[in-house]
């Protein structure tokens, strides 16, 4: 969500001032992300401005864009007597050729390979491959293949690899069609799946077959286009999707990258100069991400009125070149693009291919200078933190994995430090330990120890009658030893007040707000800094509040005995084993990494299951009911819980509506007479 | 013999100092330069100025003055013709003969035709047909009867506007209906809309300007029931040129300064540029957006008509606040001239919501412009006539007198603290107290950088997110008061000290009620904004004259302090608003500069009516709004405002490009300013200004200490000097002739560059002194 706002952020910039101090000259912001979040940095790449011609050449309606390894870049065009073209040309010697004029009609796609020029002729329903000249070498026609399918041959776009296998994208739900370099279809390659939603299981379930059927004439998400990088490892974008629109292929068709921040328009992917992935959506956003998947840079936007440079009506393609320039295509304004990379991006560059290459201590120097650039580069802390990782200067490490909040890598560094510092103190609690060990034995004999607990006890027990409020408190000690007796006396002898509960309800919530703020962050998903009070309020006390609620009152209409009281009171008590066990995980985990993250899973699954077993005897014990009372009244009070929830719901909705209603009538009568 | 060594020896060494280039290699960058070629693309691209096309003007450039045009007044320099055919002027140039025309004779441009036909054009709004606006009006497409009267030096216009015949029909008939053969209901019925406005249009010879006047008064709407004046329109031929018959350009105010050359543009534009000058009216939700992203700050607009040959700069006396600039490039609706004017607008229609989500409404105009407007051409040839000219000419009007400051200033921000969201609201974060500011500024002062104006951002309780506007209420966790004063002191011994505010965007947390001061626009729904992932949600537009209450309330606690509040939005944003009545930017700008005149207030890149009260320019633009139209980026606002005061950049620290921003601000004139905090940035990643992502003061210091360096001492040689001459010798190579006689080379090229004689080093200037 948080990215989809920053995403209307720089639509939104395009009508309002640029914020004045931090100066772009550029009429996008530039993003990169700072702990998931997208956070601006400096510009990457700057538009050198659009042009509707090549040295002359018009580029009519311009569909995909291709450069060699030579830099010559080749624009499969779409004129507007229905015939087509590929342009070639080159900025380094400003010269230019158009090929294919005379065969082709709607070339929506073009791949270079070793001179060969492959092209996709979509209205024509075939596909070449071509020679320097433009003589066509080969025609790639509709297969008589049955695994094609029914579908039509309209090949949209086209890549080769190493081996001379093409590969045509025609209908995208179906996937990359795969033909050998002799013309022979081998299948579909790459096609996406349909993944099951809790919607769709629901609609399996209640629908009739004939909606069933209808249901399953759903198609996967469309591939839009695709790349290949130096190592002949294929790359998809589709429409539709999140997170995970962006695929690199291994040879099974299966997705080799991890789940990316992207838009879920995407038309266009390429792979740049180091393995870097760009892509293009149809609302005019570019984003580069590192070889791995991890997004650098997102920046762009749509502005129809055409007026602003560097921004698109509907982008078509984007390509790169050995030097980083971006060459990017408005299909909608006839329009070539081409973004030059600065200074900064180019130290990004610098960085990324040292670190990518597995060079971290020579990348350290050049990520120190892109974090002076931009302190909350994540990207550059995470690079630099593998550095020091690998000159073995691991506290530094965690510090720029901390700043990351790149977990991987601060558990990696945190067990080298954990680790350095018990070595280093071994000999310590070694003595510490046998201090104990002796001292436990004579004390076995002595019982010295006498001297301090029984004071401690005599404390206690004074206090407990002194204060009635501390001894209603220490009773959830007994209830944890004894919960169904404490239940019955809470019930019967009124144990413990409704005040002195809530006192409890309050100590659990301070628990609570300890545990998320202080859980070692390798457990901890959570923001801290997102963290909202009245948001935390309503976590804890409103599931409570209504199940006691709830279950008083299913409870007065099963025969229960509890009172409102009862209910409230004893509820809070049993909760008492999770509540307690919160801290505990929270400080425990402060010295764990994730080589130790069953004690943590193992602890919380524990304190689970403890109160789920105390919950249970607590209503049984409340209204005095027998275990298949209990249980039936356990599952109406969560359903009572959810229809007071939905209820409660719909009546704000209305109020909120009615009051809307109000105001407007009021703002109607107002503005119209 | 000796006499001849002395001279020998003097030669030498005058042109050794007098040819100094300053070379800083540690600035020089790590990364590889782009290949040539696309380095070409990029000094070729509308980030830099191109070399100017200094051929003559053809033949065919020339206009004549006309049997039917009058002379009107002449005196040495310009002779005014009047065009009684056309409503409009001709003036002639007498130095070189050259004449400009208020409008085009028979024009060839479709639907402009009448339009630039005419002298005078106007808009006018429907009532009857939903407030429809009707655009680009001729005044020779009207019926209408035009007085004239003799002024001292010049011709008063008393146009009465009778109707406007949208068909060939209707003007046919026309005569009929004045004598009473046809009604007006029938009229009507065939195009016919009865406007019945008058105006009086002064123009007046002086000297060497053309100055013309519409008096507020004289404007009258006979039928304000079902027509309403919109928009007049003066001379919208003046300095039109065809397609690239004519070498030049025009020059527009936007940000830093934008030229739209005269060339083919192969119908590349669709629509005309348009941006109203000082920026965007906040408070009327007009369909009347921009495009631009940088108001445009100055009232003026030049055509150049052969680069050295002939220019024309006109210049907005008064109305500007109410003006919008009017660009055609050829092309833009299939007419072939590049055409320029404002357009002064004394109503606007806007978009009236009636609902509170704004999902209903309906089209009501406002009257925006209650005064008169007054707008002046000059007209330059010679040396003077390029961008240069026309902004010096433009600096003459203004009666500031230059800075006499001999050494060269930085500015410097001083983040002190913001906040980030807690368990409660919200908690500071604190990024320099005051005792680490002293230390931070002690090391600048011990480096040699000696002369700094200071900015403390976020000094204030609550940091700075949110709290704005403040009182002058000091966050205690950063020092005591007496600590702060301390610094106050020190800084106060090295340059200006301004405090950061701001009375347009005000925070929930502000000390305002927030509810009662946020202004409502003319639609009358507050002006207020909610960013949901903020930590500070609520943003709302400020009433001025609540911030012109808190202003004058914290005088008195201001009063023995040497310092000013800093303002980064009140210079660039002008709003109506309603409070019992529309209250106009007009209303508004006076509101700003009794701020100003308190002398407490400094503004981040001030609108040109701010200036006078100014003595230093904060956060001035680098750039224009990269608008496809704009062809080259030239210093205009420099240009105007460098001889009379420090005019700073914006901070250097999110500088993308390297040492070309570096040079950039040296071609332009302009000082360098950073901000810098003891603490790492990431500190505010989660703060509402996290877009400072790079502040660490001993991540900065070295560079801050180089570049500056680097700057001053080149600069220090023409410090508040007026530029004479701005020239690019070649792609990326410029040079700057200032009026002390030094000329400084800038070479934005990544390799040497030899010109006029001299090798000016890759991404390098060199300065040479008026003796060589």
């Amino acid at each position: 969500m948080r990215i989809l706002n920053i995403f209307m952020m720089l639509q939104l910039a395009i009508v309002s001032f640029v914020s004045a101090p931090v100066e772009t000259g550029v009429r996008y912001n530039t993003f990169t992300l700072n702990n998931g979040e997208f956070i601006r940095t400096q510009t990457a790449y700057t538009p050198l401005g659009s042009q509707s011609e090549v040295y002359g050449v018009s580029l009519d309606t311009p569909n995909d864009i291709f450069i060699d390894d030579n830099n010559f870049v080749y624009i499969a065009s779409t004129g507007l007597s229905g015939s087509g073209k590929i342009i070639r040309f080159n900025l380094e010697n400003e010269v230019v050729d158009v090929i294919g004029e005379d065969f082709l009609i709607n070339p929506t796609g073009v791949y270079v390979r070793d001179d060969l020029i492959y092209v996709a002729d979509r209205s024509g329903e075939a596909a070449y491959q071509l020679d320097q000249d433009g003589n066509i070498l080969q025609t790639y026609t509709m297969p008589n293949s049955p695994l094609f399918g029914d579908t039509t041959f309209q090949p949209r776009k086209i890549l080769a690899d190493a081996r001379g296998n093409v590969f045509i994208l025609n209908n995208g739900s179906r996937g990359l069609a795969q033909f050998t370099r002799d013309n022979e279809f081998l299948g579909y390659f790459g096609t996406n799946t349909i993944q099951p939603s809790f919607r769709t299981v629901l609609q399996y379930f209640f629908f009739t077959p004939e909606q069933r059927e209808n249901l399953f004439s759903l198609t996967p998400p469309e591939i839009s286009n695709m790349a290949i990088d130096q190592r002949g490892l294929i790359h998809t974008v589709s429409l539709g999707v999140e997170n995970t629109g962006v695929k690199r292929l291994n040879i099974n068709g299966d997705n080799l990258l991890p789940d990316m921040v992207h838009r879920p328009s995407l038309t266009d992917i390429y792979v740049g100069p180091i393995g870097n992935i760009y892509t293009i959506s149809a609302d005019g956003y570019m984003t580069e991400y590192d070889r791995e998947g991890n997004l650098l840079f997102a920046f762009g936007g749509q502005d129809e009125s055409n007026q602003i440079m560097g921004l698109f009506n509907v982008p078509s393609a984007i390509a790169v070149d050995d030097n980083f320039t971006i060459y990017a295509l408005d299909g909608a304004e006839g329009e070539l693009q081409i973004y030059l990379p600065t200074e900064f991006s180019g130290l990004v560059h610098q960085a990324l291919d040292l670190y990518q290459d597995g060079n971290y201590a020579a990348s350290e120097g050049p990520w120190l200078e892109v974090l002076k650039q931009n302190d909350l580069f994540d990207l550059a802390h995470i690079g630099l933190g593998n550095a020091y990782y690998s000159l073995g200067r691991y506290e530094e490490a965690l510090e720029e994995f901390d700043i990351a909040r790149y977990a991987p890598g601060y558990s990696d560094a945190f067990w080298e430090v954990r680790n350095a510092f018990l070595l280093a103190n071994v000999g310590t609690y070694v003595a510490i330990f046998f201090v104990f060990i002796v001292l436990y034995v004579i004390n076995m004999k002595m019982h010295f120890m006498r001297f301090v607990s029984t004071p401690l006890k005599q404390g206690i027990n004074t206090l407990k009658k002194k204060s009635q409020t501390f001894s209603e408190l220490s009773y959830m000690f007994y209830y944890l030893k004894n919960p169904a007796d404490a239940s019955y006396e809470i019930k019967r002898k009124d144990k413990v007040s409704t005040f002195n509960a809530t006192l409890l309800l309050l100590i659990y919530f301070g628990l609570y707000i300890f545990y998320i703020y202080q859980l070692g962050f390798l457990f901890n998903p959570r923001n801290i800094s997102n963290i909202n009070l009245l948001e935390e309020i309503l976590k804890v006390f409103l599931p409570l509040l209504l199940w006691v609620g709830s279950n008083y009152l299913i409870g007065s209409i099963r025969e229960g005995e509890g009172r409102l009281k009862d209910v409230y009171v004893t509820s809070i008590m049993s909760l008492s084993p999770y509540f307690i066990t919160l801290p505990i995980i929270a400080i425990i985990s402060r010295g764990l990494t994730f080589n130790e993250v069953f004690l943590v899973e193992f602890a919380g699954f524990i304190a689970l299951f403890v109160t789920v077993i105390y919950f249970f005897f607590m209503v049984k014990e409340t209204h005095n009911y027998n275990i298949k009372e209990t249980i039936s009244s356990i599952l109406i009070s969560f359903f009572t819980m959810v229809m007071v929830l939905l209820g409660g719901f719909i009546v704000y909705i209305l109020l909120s509506e009615l009051w809307t209603l109000i105001i407007d009538l009021i703002l109607e009568v107002y503005y119209r007479v | 013999m000796f006499n001849i060594a002395r001279k020998v020896f003097l030669l030498t060494m005058t042109l050794t100092l007098s040819m100094t280039p300053v070379i800083l290699s540690s600035l020089d960058s790590s990364v590889d330069p782009l290949p040539s070629y696309l380095e070409e693309q990029k000094l070729n691209s509308s980030y830099f100025t191109k070399e100017d096309d200094l051929s003559l003007l053809p033949i065919e450039a020339f206009k004549t003055i006309s049997e039917t045009d009058t002379l009107i007044h002449e005196n040495d320099e310009l002779a005014l013709y009047y065009n009684e055919e056309a409503i409009s002027v001709r003036i002639l140039n007498k130095a070189t003969s050259y004449v400009y025309s208020g409008h085009i004779d028979d024009p060839n441009a479709g639907s402009l035709n009448e339009f630039l036909a005419s002298g005078i054009g106007f808009e006018f709004i429907n009532i009857t047909r939903n407030y429809d606006l009707r655009q680009n009006v001729g005044l020779i497409d009207t019926i209408h009867t035009v007085e004239t009267e003799s002024l001292n030096n010049g011709i008063k216009l008393s146009i009465k506007i009778g109707g406007f015949c949208a068909t060939r029909t209707c003007e046919r008939l026309y005569p009929a209906y004045l004598n009473g053969a046809y009604t007006e209901e029938e009229m009507v019925e065939i195009g016919f809309t009865n406007l019945n406005i008058d105006f009086d249009v002064e123009i007046r010879l002086l000297d060497s300007t053309l100055e013309v006047t519409v008096p507020y008064d004289s404007i009258k709407e006979n039928n304000a029931d079902e027509i309403l004046l919109s928009s007049i329109i003066l001379f919208p031929g003046m300095g039109a040129t065809e397609m690239d018959l004519v070498p030049g350009y025009m020059m527009i105010p936007d940000g830093a300064g934008a030229l739209i050359r005269y060339e083919d543009n192969e119908g590349a534009y669709l629509s005309p540029y348009v941006a109203p000058y000082y920026g965007e009216d906040f408070g009327i939700p007009s369909s009347r957006l921009t495009v631009s992203n940088y108001p445009l700050s100055l009232p003026i607009f030049g055509a150049v008509h052969g680069v050295n040959q002939n220019a024309l700069l006109g210049n907005i006396l008064m109305g500007a606040e109410h003006t919008r600039l009017t660009v055609f490039p050829n092309g833009v609706l299939n007419q072939p001239y590049n055409l320029m004017f404002p357009k002064y607008d004394y109503r606007t229609t806007y978009r009236q919501a009636f609902t509170s989500d704004q999902s209903s409404g309906a089209t009501r105009q406002v009257k925006t412009m209650t005064q008169d407007i007054k707008v002046s051409y000059d007209f330059l040839e010679g040396v003077q006539a390029n961008y240069v000219g026309l902004a010096n000419a433009y600096k003459d009007t203004l009666g500031l007198t230059a800075s006499n400051a001999t050494q060269m200033s930085l500015q410097m921000t001083y983040l002190m603290s913001d906040s980030d969201a807690s368990f409660f609201g919200a908690s500071l974060v604190p990024m320099s107290d005051t005792e680490r500011v002293l230390a931070m500024h002690q090391a600048f002062i011990d480096a040699g950088i000696t002369n700094i104006d200071s900015v403390l951002l976020g000094w204030n309780d609550g940091g700075y997110s949110g709290n704005m506007p403040t009182r002058y209420d000091l966050e205690n966790n950063l020092g005591s008061r007496r600590d702060f004063e301390t610094l106050f002191e020190t800084l106060n011994e090295a340059g200006r000290l301004a405090l950061m505010n701001n009375y347009v965007f005000a925070g929930a947390s502000g000390d305002i009620s927030f509810r009662g001061d946020v202004a409502t626009g003319v639609d009358q729904f507050r002006m207020e904004y909610t960013c949901n992932d903020c930590v500070h949600p609520e943003t709302g537009i400020l009433d001025p004259s609540i911030a012109l209450d808190l202003l004058e309330r914290d005088l008195s606690d201001l009063s023995d302090l040497d310092l000013k509040y800093l303002d980064e939005s009140l210079g660039t944003t002008l709003y109506s608003m309603y409070d019992r009545g529309v209250i106009t930017r007009t209303e508004m700008m006076t509101t700003v500069i009794t701020m100003l005149e308190t002398n407490r207030l400094s503004l981040a890149y001030p609108v040109a009516p701010y200036v006078p009260y100014l003595d230093a320019i904060y956060q001035a633009p680098l750039f224009h709004s990269s608008l496809e139209y704009f062809d080259d980026l030239i210093p205009l606002y420099s240009l105007v405002y460098s001889e009379f005061m420090p005019v700073y950049s914006s901070y250097m620290n999110f500088n993308s490009e390297g040492k070309e921003r570096i040079l950039r601000l040296i071609d332009f004139n302009m000082f360098p300013s950073y901000i810098v905090s003891d603490q790492k940035a990431s500190d505010l990643r989660d703060s509402d200004i996290n877009y400072y992502y790079t502040t660490e003061f001993d991540q900065w210091f070295e560079t801050i200490t180089e570049e500056s360096t680097y700057i001053k001492e080149t600069l220090e040689s023409v410090l508040h000097e007026r530029v004479e001459s701005r020239v690019v010798l070649a792609p990326g190579v410029v040079r700057n002739t200032y009026s002390n006689g030094v000329r400084i080379y800038i070479n934005y090229q990544s390799t040497d560059q030899t010109v006029e004689g001299m090798t000016i080093p890759a991404l390098d200037v060199i300065v040479v002194g008026e003796d060589s």
